[in-house]
């Protein structure tokens, strides 16, 4: 399976991150690097309440403030329904959102915007401004919003723009059900069934950059926005949809950015920035402090999963049935897809015929829900993998054997691909590459699984038990059908070359992967290639960093380019040399014949094509629209102690077996895989919104929502099982988010291990798991 | 009413007009050390860690007023492209600058262990490194590429 | 709103005091992490008392003394603080905050204005410690942990000197900090020190804080008083810790979680007395 077409010159190499030594020296790279002359600052009122109606705004006080420059309001601001998830177009979030509306939904909603000279001015006139609420009774419990007499979105103009479920009267933002084989029967055969309840909770992506847009009007008086986002061509889009511009007079510039996550494939700080800029004709900036990260960014959807699956006595799964109610928040921000990826992403990974997958998502007065890092798949994961260990557990299987057995592997398919696709039906596609054996058998050597139970005894004392866990992810690489990418690039006269791609390095290393993947096909280093990303104005369309799909779809992009300029240096090496273009062959930077011992090194056709020789540029415009979604699999192991009368859970060792087809470049798969893993075992632990009867986020800090440091880190160890992808560039899937889904299963596998407690309700703080293990005792 | 802090920043003497109550890491970005990053302002994440006579701290809460006559090394004085310093050369062959934020904060963390403890266990790096959060990696690389580090600023290697 | 508008440096303490008497509105400053961002109420002048040598750590037969200046990663360093409490205090010291705080933070700050989360408070009252002060009238004087924190922290225009801490070598000392992450704000901060002799508790000091305000137990110092190490009731003394503290509110975890986490830390470090008394 593992056949290698790629010579590996510069594939499968670590070769040293393009941006590495610029950002570890300090350069000023950032969207708030560059200085701007006549700087305008932005700060934003907020809404204190979950749910009111704005019955009186005023902002007179505030304007006459001096060094205030103006105050955006519902009033005097574009009031243009739309979607803030930069998604493609047509989106499949509702149009839901304006920039500032007489009704606010969640305390973080936003109320006012002033502009002012400086920070302070703003945030002086901030106090000024006087809003009177007429405050509506709110509603938080996800599981009680559904058809609920408080409505959240009654004024009646939300709409979707593709033909989906909505009704926005019963506070109901998506709703997706898909059934395959016969479920009922597929109960019927089942000597064991389990059922179970998970709840997932708030959590945030973090990025150590705040939210950060800067707009100003360039020499032809047209918008430029500088600005931290994941999408820029999408981010463009909707800045021509709210600010009622043409798109030609937006040119979206995306500098280094410093995490996103999901985060910021959300349009939030850029209409603020750009509505002001338009307005003032100065140059504007809108920074979030990290307290309006946590309350007015986007969070992971909460989700209560109802999992029920059948197994006969052998190990054969005969039924799987999923109901999802997803949290949104108080906008559909991405409500409709990541429901549908909580089952897409999960359902398919075992043998089963036999699926119902029934979802809800519902708005409530919370923050807003949004894209993450795992994507549904890191919800239904933990409903997933919790009863996958309990059937095995019914039929004394051991669960690294029941997963062998139950995988899909190689040349399957699974009808949920076809049944669930992004909000509407799916692509029907067999997995071509799984290395999922390989994971879990080389996870269990590196964890030392089958000694579990010795190595459980020997450590375990009256207080403090040892345990293990094991789980199975799969995610997906692109939307196929749906989502393209393009590249461009152009021969120099020393025969490097630029790639211009519009694909968003948002730390990832995506720059450096597809310099890698372009390089590879033509021979070169990855050093010749000269990467630019992203720019509307310059390079092509790439619909963003988003769906685990750079490497895979903008890759074979840059395949495809490579492929279209090799064609061109052919041609015009059999014109130059006037040799047949068919018996030529790239070889050391240079187009060979060897039957004439002639040759063209890349530079000389770089010159000659410049300045000398049927002068003409060398380069080729590429895409690619993905046709399927290949999975990347992995296998989590971990080990851990719990120590029942704290309730603390101390995560010893931390195993990750990773399937993600060719590992491009081998240092830039571990930094995903384990940035991923940490953030998950983060999220799993400590990670927590503690909201206030009053639906106020009480710890929007990093000083109380806590997030492991160095100190906190338990042994990790990474393993990399490279396996072939066909339709990959040079066989690579993706890697980026796979890895964020193992740690919260994982842990309550291994703390029902340890303690025979199950926990179902993460984060698996001191007192929750005390908690459990009282109730549990009782 | 502004004065006029002195300090010698990366070794130069500097003079510059500052208000009594501003934050360092305000001062010392607009003063173009823009490797000093802002990702809090709370004193939590570590992105804005400088070196203070020779101290990794926080320069978002630490008023400008109180560096006064002090030294401060921040990222754009140690290494340069030619000649990165080690501990930048380490975290660049390891991979571990993902989205590079975390970084500039990171590695004077790093710098100011291996300054005082050339040959630290992976513990002391551990707890050097603790007041520096990073969202992207992980940390375990970055871990690594400090012990990796280290004999090269013995001179070892 | 008023601002800061003025930053003084005196170079030394009667400068300062003098600074102070002169501005009513005036605040010292020393590591500046709580005042930098903005915790400064109607402060019009700062005073900066970094520069004053107050950062020495000497060494005596019986006592150990800490300038008020002095970093917290000064402290951890420090071999004679090592020697405090066989390594309590240090341990104490490695438990604040992280390293980069660690390096701007002092001990006068640490227990200047008793913030509930601070972690050298409780240390001052199991180790007897003993404050040195000075007031706007020059006038130096010494108070003891317990006045200390009874006065709830120092006096306005009063500059910390230094700390004196007994050695308490000869006692068994135990610290720790509960919290969700190591470098988090605790959720429960615990000193226990005790004397033993021949198997007997003759003397004991228990203080805890976050979870109530800063104090010592002295209901459980005074049972434990006269008890045999070995026959310690584990159970009837967590009982009796339980029912002596006041649990203040905490957004963060509830009073029932946090009343069962004070009865199990103290079991714990009775436990590990019981241990090393063997
Ligand atoms: C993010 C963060 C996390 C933290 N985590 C912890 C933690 O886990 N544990 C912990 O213990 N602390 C922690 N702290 C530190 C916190 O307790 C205080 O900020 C610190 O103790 C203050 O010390 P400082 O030297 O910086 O004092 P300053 O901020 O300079 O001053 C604080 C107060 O003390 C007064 N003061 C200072 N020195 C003297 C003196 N010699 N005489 C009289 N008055 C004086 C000042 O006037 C002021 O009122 C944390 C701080 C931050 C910012
Ligand atoms: S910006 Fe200073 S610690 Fe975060
Ligand atoms: S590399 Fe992105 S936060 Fe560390």
């Amino acid at each position: 399976m593992t056949e290698k077409i790629y010579e590996g010159r510069v594939v499968t190499k670590s070769v040293p991150k393009k941006d590495a030594l610029s950002l570890a020296m300090g350069k000023p790279m950032y969207t708030d690097d560059k200085d701007f002359q006549n700087l305008v600052h932005v700060k934003m009122l907020y809404s204190p309440h979950a749910h009111a109606i704005i019955q009186d705004l005023d902002t007179s006080e505030a304007e006459k403030l001096p060094g205030v420059l103006g105050v955006l309001t519902y009033k005097n601001s574009s009031q243009v329904l739309h979607t803030s998830a930069g998604q493609g177009f047509p989106e499949p979030s509702p149009y839901d959102t304006r920039l500032f509306n007489k009704k606010v939904k969640y305390v973080g909603d936003r109320v006012a915007a002033v502009a002012a000279e400086t920070l302070k001015n703003a945030e002086a006139a901030l106090k000024l401004i006087q809003v009177k609420y007429e405050i509506l009774e709110p509603i938080f419990d996800h599981d009680q919003a559904l058809g609920n007499d408080i409505v959240i979105h009654d004024e009646g103009d939300s709409k979707y723009i593709i033909p989906v479920f909505y009704d926005p009267k019963k506070n109901h933002a998506s709703h997706i059900d898909a059934e395959v084989g016969d479920l009922e029967k597929g109960f019927t055969e089942a000597d064991f069934i389990i059922e179970k309840t998970v709840r997932n909770h708030y959590g945030q992506h973090c990025p150590l950059e705040p939210h950060i847009s800067i707009a100003y009007i360039d020499n032809y008086d047209r918008l430029v926005v500088r600005t931290a986002t994941q999408v820029p061509f999408h981010a463009r889009r909707i800045l021509a949809q709210i600010l009622e511009i043409p798109l030609s007079q937006i040119r979206v510039i995306k500098p280094r950015i410093g995490g996103g996550f999901g985060t910021k494939q959300e349009i939030l700080t850029e209409p603020i920035v750009a509505s002001f800029a338009w307005l003032l004709k100065r140059p504007v900036k809108f920074e979030f402090t990290r307290k309006e990260e946590f309350i007015s960014a986007r969070t992971r959807h909460p989700m209560t999963t109802w999992f029920k699956a059948g197994v006969k006595k052998d190990g054969t799964i005969t039924a799987m049935d999923m109901k999802v109610t997803s949290n949104t928040g108080a906008f559909g921000s991405h409500a409709l897809t990541v429901l549908s990826n909580t089952g897409s992403k999960t359902l398919p990974l075992y043998h089963c015929q036999n699926i119902r997958f029934v979802g809800d998502t519902v708005y409530t007065n919370l923050p807003v829900g949004g894209a993450y890092r795992g994507y549904g798949g890191t919800q239904a994961s933990l409903a997933m993998e919790i009863v996958m260990d309990d059937l095995a557990t019914e039929i004394g299987m051991d669960p690294a054997n029941f997963r062998l057995m139950n995988h899909i592997k190689a040349g399957e398919s699974s009808p949920i691909f076809k049944a669930l696709g992004e909000g509407i039906e799916g692509v029907a596609q067999t997995v071509d590459s799984v290395g999922l054996t390989e994971c879990i058998n080389q996870g269990a050597e590196a964890i030392d699984w089958w000694n579990r139970e010795k190595i459980k005894e020997k450590n375990s004392t009256d207080t403090v038990k040892r345990g293990f866990g094991l789980v199975c992810i799969m995610q997906g690489s692109s939307i196929p059908d749906i989502d393209m990418a393009a590249g461009y690039c152009k021969m120099n006269e020393d025969g490097t070359f630029n790639l211009l791609v519009g694909a968003t390095d948002i730390g990832t290393g995506s720059d450096t992967i597809l310099a890698q993947i372009f390089a590879e096909g033509l021979s070169l280093d990855a050093s010749d290639v000269i990467v630019l990303s992203s720019d509307t104005d310059t390079t092509p369309f790439d619909k963003g960093a988003y769906a685990s799909s750079t490497t895979y779809l903008t890759g074979q992009a840059c395949v495809n380019l490579a492929i279209k300029v090799k064609d061109q240096l052919f041609d015009y090496t059999a014109m130059v040399l006037n040799v047949p273009k068919d018996e030529l062959k790239i070889e050391a930077k240079a187009v060979i014949h060897q039957k004439s011992g002639k040759q063209m090194t890349f530079a000389e056709i770089g010159t000659k094509s410049y300045y000398s020789d049927y002068q003409t540029q060398i380069g080729a415009v590429a895409s690619e629209l993905s046709k399927k979604s290949p999975p990347p699999f992995t296998a989590h192991y971990a080990e851990i102690d719990v120590d029942i009368e704290t309730g603390r859970v101390t995560v010893l060792k931390y195993v990750a077996a990773v399937d993600c087809g060719t590992p491009i470049n081998p240092k830039l798969v571990v930094g995903q895989v384990e940035g991923a893993l940490v953030n998950g075992l983060c999220y799993a632990l400590s990670e927590q919104y503690i909201f206030n009867d009053k639906g106020k986020m009480m710890n929007p800090s990093f000083g109380n929502y806590k997030i492991m440091t160095t100190i906190d880190l338990p042994e990790i160890e990474t393993i990399i099982v490279p396996t072939f992808e066909p339709s990959g560039p040079w066989g690579a899937k993706s890697i980026a988010e796979v890895n964020i889904s193992g740690p919260m299963p994982v842990l309550s596998n291994a703390i029902f291990d340890a303690t025979g407690v199950r926990i179902t309700e993460p984060p698996y703080t001191p007192d929750r798991v005390l908690k459990a293990i009282q109730n549990h005792n009782k | 009413m502004s004065q006029i802090l002195h300090v010698i920043i990366n070794g130069t003497s500097k003079e510059i007009p500052i208000e009594p109550d501003e934050l360092l890491l305000d001062v010392l970005r607009r003063e173009g050390y823009k490797g000093v990053k802002r990702g809090c302002k709370e004193g939590t994440c570590g992105t804005c860690t400088i070196l203070l006579n020779d101290k990794a701290v926080k320069s978002c809460i630490l008023l400008a007023a109180q560096a006064k006559n002090c030294s401060i090394i921040t990222i754009e004085g140690i290494g340069t492209r030619d000649n990165p310093h080690p501990i930048q050369q380490a975290f660049v062959d390891e991979g571990v600058v993902q989205c590079g934020f975390c970084i500039p904060g990171m590695i004077l963390s790093a710098k100011n262990l291996l300054d005082n403890n050339p040959n630290p266990t992976k513990d002391e790096v551990k707890m050097a490194l603790d007041g520096n959060l990073c969202r992207c990696t992980g940390y375990s690389g970055q871990i690594k590429a400090v012990l990796a580090a280290a004999p090269v600023m013995r001179g070892e290697k | 709103m008023k601002n800061v508008t003025e930053y003084k440096y005196p170079s030394n303490v009667s400068q300062a005091l003098s600074l102070f008497s002169e501005q009513k509105h005036s605040t010292y400053i020393a590591g500046g992490t709580h005042l930098a961002s903005g915790n400064r109420n109607n402060t019009i002048r700062l005073i900066d008392i970094t520069r004053l040598g107050l950062n020495e750590i000497k060494d005596g037969d019986e006592n150990i003394e800490v300038g008020a200046t002095t970093t917290i990663t000064d402290m951890y360093n420090s071999p004679i603080v090592k020697k405090v409490g066989k390594g309590v205090l240090k341990k104490a010291c490695r438990l604040i905050g992280d390293t980069p705080l660690r390096n701007a933070i002092t001990l006068g700050g640490n227990i200047a204005r008793l913030y509930t989360w601070a972690g050298l408070p409780v240390m001052l009252l199991t180790l007897d410690a003993e404050i040195e002060i000075i007031n706007p009238l020059e006038k130096t004087y010494s108070v003891e942990a317990v006045e200390h924190i009874t006065n709830g922290g120092i006096r306005d225009g009063d500059i910390i000197l230094n700390v004196k801490f007994p050695q308490k070598n000869s006692w068994f000392h135990a610290y720790e900090k509960f919290a969700l992450t190591t470098v988090d704000y605790t959720w429960l901060t615990m000193a226990f020190a005790a004397e033993v002799k021949e198997g007997q508790i003759t003397d004991a000091r228990l203080a805890v804080s976050r979870i109530t305000k800063v104090t010592r137990i002295t209901p459980v110092e005074k049972a434990l008083i006269g008890q045999l190490v070995s026959q310690l009731d584990l159970e009837k003394l967590k009982s009796l810790l339980k029912s002596s503290v006041d649990i203040v509110q905490d957004y963060r975890v509830s009073k029932e979680y946090r009343s069962q986490l004070l009865g199990v830390i103290f079991k714990r470090m009775l436990q590990k007395l019981q241990e090393e008394t063997q």
